[in-house]
């Protein structure tokens, strides 16, 4: 009882905190980079369709498949890319003083009814495509 | 000012001047176009444009201070260019003070260069360029370089606007849209598009130097790319995937 309290109270204070850090990001909005980490959100686009999610990825300055890095670790898929030089925004924007980037890295939640094993990607014109299937069989129905 | 546009003009444009217009959309295909026209032609600025709709914003360019929505120019040609995506209310007041700018100034056309949303951009090598017409005589235009028309579908945001206000208004405008990424910018789609203009208007640009910077170019627009993106989600540009009605 006191275990299913605490458990409650935690999942709350949970959903409250993300809540807060979503609100936050709505009202300042935020950049596609981290700053104390040193790496840059790529620019990104997820379609569904019936039987897949479709997430693309825009990676300008990184040259091959073998300098990106596709993971699934629990609900998440981890994207990570090596970018081919040191960029910096600071000639351009005074925001990103004294700071540069070698790394793009984005996290995306996954809904449950995937197929993890069934993940495909491929790399083209500096476009990262990750096709993710749907578990689970479909069934025509007949129309009467 | 109310949502009021004001246009401020430093230089005229000679008469039956281009008006090009640049202006964040579907793979800021129009900006990165237009940005590389006024830097190859060196232009200077010649104006711009205020309202209290657009984001309390300025910006700096070495040192100096630049209203974020400017026109360009170089008495033949003027360049209407926004560093900042456009907020969807104010679309219809800057398409209304922009024909009329344009009518009162005597431009002969106006031309938005813009993107086509293509699902299949990634296997393109070239995007291929379409041309929207408000008059007829546009069409022709179009047609005799080489252009092809685009027949049917739906136009959305602010070059739509634009466009339905010159036709209110009787005013030349063409709109070149080239294939192109939704929101990831495309420097490619805008070397089609400078090439589409230099048929139309003999304005020769090479744009090799486009091409080589175009991963820079990606690079550096992507903060402006998903502003753009946040404002045409709210626009009505989910239209452009509608079939329209099938009457005439």
């Amino acid at each position: 009882m006191v275990y299913e309290f605490f458990e409650a109270f935690r999942r709350i204070r949970k959903d409250i905190e993300r809540l807060i850090k979503e609100l936050e990001e709505y009202a300042w909005g935020k950049p596609l980079a981290d700053l104390r980490e040193g790496y840059l959100e790529p620019l990104t686009q997820i379609n569904e369709t019936p039987t897949e999610i479709v997430i693309s990825m825009d990676l300008p300055f990184v040259r091959g498949k073998e300098d990106i890095e596709v993971s699934v670790r629990g609900n998440e898929i981890f994207v990570e890319a090596e970018i081919d030089r040191e960029v910096s925004f600071e000639d351009i924007c005074a925001f990103y003083r004294g700071t540069s980037f070698r790394r793009y890295r984005k996290v995306i939640k996954l809904p449950e009814n995937i197929d993890i094993e069934g993940i495909k990607a491929k790399f083209k014109s500096g476009i990262l495509e990750i096709k993710i299937p749907k578990k689970g069989k479909s069934y025509r129905v007949k129309i009467e | 000012m109310n949502g009021k546009v004001e246009i401020v003009e430093s230089k005229r444009v000679k008469k039956g001047a281009l008006l090009i217009n640049g202006l964040p959309d579907v793979g800021l295909v129009g900006s990165i176009a237009a940005s590389f026209l006024v830097d190859n032609l060196n232009m200077q600025e010649i104006g711009y444009i205020d309202s209290d709709l657009l984001p309390p914003v300025v910006v700096f360019h070495g040192e100096e201070f630049k209203m974020p929505l400017r026109i360009m120019g170089d008495g033949e040609r003027a360049v209407l260019l926004s560093e900042v995506a456009l907020p969807p209310e104010f679309f219809a007041p800057l398409a209304k003070a922009v024909v009329n700018w344009a009518i009162e100034n005597g431009i002969s056309h106006i031309i938005s260069l813009g993107g086509l949303p293509t699902p299949k951009r990634m296997e393109i090598n070239k995007p291929e360029v379409g041309g929207l017409g408000v008059l007829k005589e546009d069409r022709e235009f179009l047609r005799s370089r080489g252009i092809k028309v685009i027949s049917d579908g739906f136009l959305a945001g602010i070059y739509a606007l634009i466009a339905k206000e010159s036709f209110r208004r009787g005013q030349s405008c063409i709109v070149l849209l080239a294939e192109s990424h939704l929101n990831y910018p495309d420097p490619g789609a805008a070397a089609s598009i400078l090439e589409a203009l230099s048929k139309l208007f003999g304005i020769s640009v090479d744009v090799k130097p486009l091409l080589e910077k175009a991963e820079e170019l990606r690079l550096k627009l992507r903060e402006l790319m998903k502003r753009t993106t946040e404002a045409l989600r709210v626009s009505g540009k989910d239209y452009e995937y509608t079939p329209p009605l099938m009457y005439r």
